[in-house]
């Protein structure tokens, strides 16, 4: 098999699968009970709270354990505009936010709440003088994803941060799921930040979300406290500590692995060039993990079944496509419905070889012959 | 004359369109909008024939459609198309 498909998800690092293991068996104990394996759990999930933390250079957040990035999502946005709608009912995201993100707008618009979203350009990133004209008074919430999934745009998140925090009522919210691991990452000036742990060789069932002290929020799951007065459940003790030790290595020699992705990607580039039938939908500064192509002539669907014939795992995404094959996505940054309907997606790690890369590339050449 | 809105909560053009809505339908009180789900309502969809592309919005007269936008359109597009309906 060559998985080609690491945005989706990732294999889980042998190491952090050991964390775990080990977590089951020694920390079973709930960390919520007074007891004294209770309070070892509770010491574990402490530390390795401080750990993430540490990794993250997030020292200022508390850090809110969730089932994944999209239940953070909801938490940070549906929880934070119920909390503070006092204060206005205006939020504003981008057209290119994962579908977790994009929904929670949709049902707080069905709420009443007044939904923006700001311009981009031809290269898919906010347009900044779009998004300090939207920003007002009323204006509450901002939420721009670091990195989006489908075509690898990397959003100027400082640049932006720098806009919303000249607003005293407004905070920024940053879904990192697809940068965590990809690229290297600030969080000077964003209030709340979300991420799953499957995406950077973790296991799948667990996310955070970062919380800075004055974002508030308003719980989506409602109970007892935890770890947190914001999210009620027995906390997951393997999973967290399994987590940090993902966390851990993700950003371990990130330099040396952007490098080689980086290599990887240009090599894909540059044998697609010469295939006549195929355009690169991702811009040239995306992050080199995500790379979208057309093969134009030819359905998604398709070409994803032949891929999958030869062992090749691709996808493709098809977010407020009703249908199995169109791509808003790349609609709204190509404005060509062609490429729209016929676009897949390469997601490549340090992982890949150059010789994967290669097959893909002769696979893609039989499959048009 | 009924409004039938198809939208779902995961699209961006359909918050994009919704908001645009709100404030050309406040101008046009005579139609009545029915907002349909696309994730809910799906007997509707297939009764409508909903493609691939949100948000649709279609226009009946009676029983007869008398227009169908698919997808983003500006003001001065709504405003154009239903022009030629209200004649």
């Amino acid at each position: 098999m060559i998985y080609l498909d690491y945005s989706a998800t990732t294999p889980v690092a042998p190491e952090a699968l050991d964390v775990f293991v080990e977590a089951a068996r020694r920390h079973f104990a709930n960390p919520n009970s007074l007891h004294a394996p209770g309070v070892a759990a509770a010491q574990a999930v402490a530390k390795a709270t401080e750990g993430i933390l540490t990794t993250l250079g997030a020292e200022n957040f508390e850090v809110i354990y969730t089932s994944g990035a999209t239940e953070a999502n909801n938490l940070a946005i549906k929880g934070f505009a119920m909390k503070n709608r006092k204060y206005g009912m205006h939020l504003i995201t981008t057209p290119f936010e994962h579908a977790s993100v994009t929904a929670c707008f949709g049902y707080l618009q069905n709420l009443g709440f007044s939904v923006d979203l700001v311009e981009t350009g031809p290269d898919g990133k906010v347009a900044l003088d779009s998004l300090e004209h939207l920003m007002g008074e009323d204006t509450i919430l901002v939420s721009v994803a670091a990195v989006n999934s489908e075509i690898g745009i990397v959003q100027p998140l400082a640049e932006i941060a720098a806009i919303v925090a000249r607003h005293s009522h407004a905070v920024l919210h940053s879904d990192v799921t697809q940068a965590i691991g990809k690229m290297q990452l600030s969080f000077a000036d964003i209030d709340l930040v979300s991420f799953a742990a499957h995406k950077f060789y973790g296991l799948k069932g667990i996310g955070v979300l970062l919380r800075r002290p004055e974002a508030l929020l308003e719980p989506v799951i409602h109970g007892g406290k935890s770890t947190t007065s914001y999210r009620s459940g027995t906390p997951a003790v393997p999973l967290i500590l399994s987590m940090e030790k993902a966390l851990e290595l993700a950003v371990s020699g990130l330099d040396a692995k952007i490098k080689r992705v980086d290599f990887l990607n240009q090599r894909l580039r540059h044998e697609l060039s010469s295939i006549g039938d195929v355009v690169v939908n991702s811009p040239v500064d995306c992050v080199p993990h995500i790379l979208n192509l057309s093969v134009l002539g030819h359905d998604a669907d398709d070409m994803l079944r032949h891929f999958d014939e030869h062992g090749i795992c691709v996808s493709k995404q098809s977010a407020c496509s009703s249908g199995a094959t169109r791509s808003e996505t790349v609609f709204r940054l190509t404005g060509d419905e062609r490429r729209a309907r016929t676009s897949i997606r390469v997601s490549i790690s340090h992982l890949t070889t150059a010789a994967e890369i290669d097959l893909f590339v002769a696979c893609l050449k039989a499959g048009l012959s | 004359m009924t409004v039938l809105r198809f939208t779902a909560v995961w699209c961006p053009s359909c918050l994009i369109m919704k908001s645009r809505w709100r404030v050309f339908f406040q101008l046009r009180p005579r139609y009545e909008q029915v907002d349909v789900d696309y994730d809910d309502d799906r007997d509707a969809v297939k009764q409508y024939g909903i493609g691939d592309v949100l948000p649709v919005l279609i226009v009946v007269d009676g029983t007869r459609e008398v227009l169908r936008l698919v997808g983003e359109k500006t003001m001065k597009e709504m405003e154009r198309l239903f022009a030629g309906i209200e004649q």
